[in-house]
């Protein structure tokens, strides 16, 4: 069973559900709004850094019986990461490792957050909108659809423009009051 | 603290204030039967104890700001520390290695964040002193 065309409707529910629209015609972007198409490689490259740097955290490395991080897990982190091609403005994630065992990354901005933690078989996903609903995600770490985590990302996290070459405005549509 | 409990700007995460993995229990010290002192001495000879943690400053929150979040702060006196108390947030991993559900992370985080807000960190600015000789240390109204 596949929960992707499900979670894609939630998505784009999330804004529909608080009176807001996202335009389907694409929007020039300000001068002043980098053009922001490239893969971000040298960020991906620092956050790779960062997890593989967790082999060598030993069990109980937070002091309070923490799982090691095991190699299956590095290699599922880093294999995502290198699939990423965010915003270069999103910056790098924080990148962190769980007392679980697991690997978690994080981006966030005055818009939302975004939220992933990787495991050795599985993976947990959510992003939320300042305001409004968060937007659900999780599954095997193999099967994890690249194009539509990172797209999930960057609308909720850098909603200036999405992943393509379209540039997005949300626009509050003003429900009439119940009287 | 440990270092991945802090973002690049400084600021507290709110994986400080998660469970370990072992057990639902978030130690904490009840300042009204201490004092910043002997909350500094106390944290500096856990990192000791246990080492791979860093000493960096006191955080200080009012036990309503957890049952605000759902969360339970129950008075855990020990020998060596009798202001001792545990926050038990209710939940664990359920499984090692593995995320829980989004649904659980999602939920758990958002209460953290809510009280994170309510928590005022207060870095230690000479680590070294036996001491406290950092601000008054008071929790968020």
């Amino acid at each position: 069973m596949s929960i992707w065309p499900r979670a894609v409707f939630r998505a784009s529910s999330v804004f529909a559900d608080q009176g807001y629209t996202l335009p389907t015609e694409a929007i020039v972007p300000p001068s002043s709004v980098p053009f922001i198409s490239q893969p971000s490689v040298g960020i991906s490259a620092l956050a790779v850094r960062q997890a593989r740097s967790f082999v060598s955290l030993k069990e109980g490395w937070d002091g309070y019986g923490a799982a090691s991080i095991k190699p299956a897990t590095i290699s599922n982190a880093v294999r995502l990461l290198e699939a990423f091609h965010l915003p270069t403005a999103l910056g790098a994630p924080f990148v962190a490792p769980h007392p679980n065992g697991t690997i978690t990354l994080e981006w966030d901005s005055p818009f939302g957050e975004a939220y992933l933690e990787i495991g050795q078989t599985r993976y947990s996903f959510y992003a939320k909108p300042t305001v409004g609903e968060a937007i659900l995600l999780e599954g095997a770490t193999d099967m994890a659809r690249i194009d539509l985590l990172e797209d999930t990302i960057t609308r909720i996290v850098f909603p200036i423009r999405s992943s393509s070459n379209s540039v997005y405005s949300i626009t509050r549509v003003n429900k009439p009051s119940a009287k | 603290m440990h270092p991945f409990h802090f973002d690049s700007k400084g600021r507290l995460k709110p994986q400080a204030f998660e469970s370990p993995r072992t057990k639902d229990e978030i130690s904490v010290i009840r300042l009204d039967f201490s004092d910043p002192t002997f909350c500094k001495r106390w944290g500096k000879h856990r990192v000791a104890v246990q080492g791979a943690k860093e000493y960096k400053g006191l955080a200080a929150f009012h036990a309503a700001s957890v049952r605000a979040i759902f969360s339970r702060i129950i008075a855990t006196p020990k020998d060596d520390c009798p202001a001792h108390a545990d926050i038990r947030h209710g939940y664990m991993r359920p499984q090692e290695d593995e995320p829980g559900t989004a649904r659980e992370i999602e939920a758990l985080r958002t209460r953290l964040k809510k009280f994170l807000r309510n928590v005022k960190y207060y870095p230690d600015p000479d680590v070294t002193a036996e001491e406290w000789t950092g601000d008054a240390v008071t929790a968020p109204a």
